[in-house]
């Protein structure tokens, strides 16, 4: 059946508004979306990673603190079998072997070759040179 | 969720102004209800104003959805025919330029709208509707002073129509029409029509004969329209009169609305707010 509204223009300008409206609640929507992302994302470059990287520097700082403190002063090879002499902060040489925990229970040595011994500390590999000791 | 924004909204109101009575239909679900209704015996517009005004107010009613009817005494129809090029643009333009040449001996400026009916290669027929302006600023006015602005003003006819099972409207193909007649409240109408327009429609507001309308317009329709074969007849009103129209005409009345109310006409009007075509 034929429809007829002697008001068309009423008719359309409600529906015209309305799309506008919901329109505009989408972009509403989808601009708040975005600001929210982009202040997590400058939150997260900016002060969340920065606190992180902080964090992980700590282990950083205690391998520069170990290697400021203990050095290299020889290696030891015999047959198969290999320690390490360190010279330790209070100028006591330990001799240690692979497998061995360093004073702190954090630092462990994980490899010897002939020329120098890896350490891990808080999951960093940290390499100490015979050369180093001086 | 979404299409429901889309969707029109779900209350819908309908005004019948001649006398005032207004319906508030909601819809939940394709369930429509019917939530508030009021009916006044109001003369003057600014007791209509008033009514308008508290039954709103009252209600707390905000739907927009406000819909409106005209009388098809007020209203003009006409089939004309434009070159299929044109577009409804073009067409309503044209409309308003040439009235003169479209509505003959019409010196007031007419409200329109049509609807195409049918478009060959080169024609399109349209059915126009026209109305004085100053008669639908009127209407609109008194609305408006009692803060209401409709979205649709229609011929009443229409709204009479939604009151038939749309299923049985689209039944109405080819050479097939119906005939509803309306008889209450002193107002008798008698509306042909099949599935796509309203072919003919009269109005009559003192009468005694009801046959004898209905046998006068009858064959008043049919006189000058051959091809039609009244198929259905659908009648509202007053059981009693049904006996005598089948006895008398030998009417194959499909269905009877036996409800005498003067709300009919308002809740044909917000059906409109749920109609999916316009």
């Amino acid at each position: 059946m034929i429809t007829i509204n002697f008001l068309p223009w009423r008719e359309q300008l409600r529906y015209k508004r309305r799309r506008w409206f919901i329109v505009l609640c989408l972009f509403s929507c989808l601009l708040s979306i975005t600001v929210i992302l982009s202040i997590y994302i400058h939150l997260h470059h900016k002060v969340i990673l920065p606190i992180k990287r902080k964090v992980k520097q700590t282990p950083d700082l205690s391998v520069q603190k170990f290697v400021r403190k203990y050095k290299l002063s020889g290696i030891i090879l015999q047959d198969q079998k290999r320690w390490a002499l360190i010279l330790t902060p209070n100028g006591k040489v330990i001799m240690v072997k692979s497998g061995d925990l360093i004073n702190e229970k954090s630092a462990q040595v994980k490899q010897i070759t002939s020329t120098e011994i890896s350490i891990l500390i808080n999951n960093k590999l940290l390499w100490l040179k015979i050369k180093d000791k001086k | 969720m979404f299409r429901s924004l889309f969707q029109k909204s779900q209350q819908s109101i309908g005004i019948d102004l001649e006398g005032i009575n207004v319906v508030v239909l909601h819809k939940k679900r394709s369930e429509i209800k019917v939530i508030y209704t009021a009916s006044g015996e109001c003369n003057s517009g600014g007791e209509k104003i008033k009514f308008l005004c508290d039954f709103f107010a009252q209600h707390k009613i905000r739907s927009k959805n406000i819909y409106v009817a005209i009388p098809v005494k007020h209203t003009i129809k006409k089939e004309l025919q434009f070159a299929a090029v044109l577009q409804e643009v073009d067409i309503k333009l044209q409309l308003k330029l040439e009235q003169q040449r479209y509505f003959p001996g019409i010196t007031e400026k007419l409200a329109y709208d049509f609807a195409i009916k049918n478009i060959t290669e080169e024609k399109q027929n349209v059915i126009v509707y026209a109305t004085k302006q100053k008669l639908l600023a009127d209407r609109l006015g008194l609305l408006c002073d009692a803060k209401i602005y409709p979205v649709c003003v229609e011929p009443d006819g229409f709204a009479w129509l939604r009151l038939i099972d749309p299923i049985q409207r689209e039944r109405l193909t080819e050479d097939k029409v119906g005939v509803l007649l309306v008889v209450q409240h002193k107002i008798f109408k008698i509306i042909i029509f099949n599935h796509h327009e309203i072919l003919y429609e009269h109005d009559e507001f003192e009468f005694d004969d009801v046959v004898g309308l209905v046998r006068r317009n009858l064959n008043h329709f049919t006189t000058s329209n051959f091809k039609y074969k009244l198929n259905a007849f659908y009648f509202i009103g007053e059981e009693d009169l049904i006996a005598s129209l089948r006895q008398e005409m030998d009417l194959n009345i499909v269905s009877v609305v036996a409800v005498e109310s003067k709300l009919l006409l308002a809740y044909g009007l917000a059906l409109r707010g749920f109609d999916d075509h316009h």
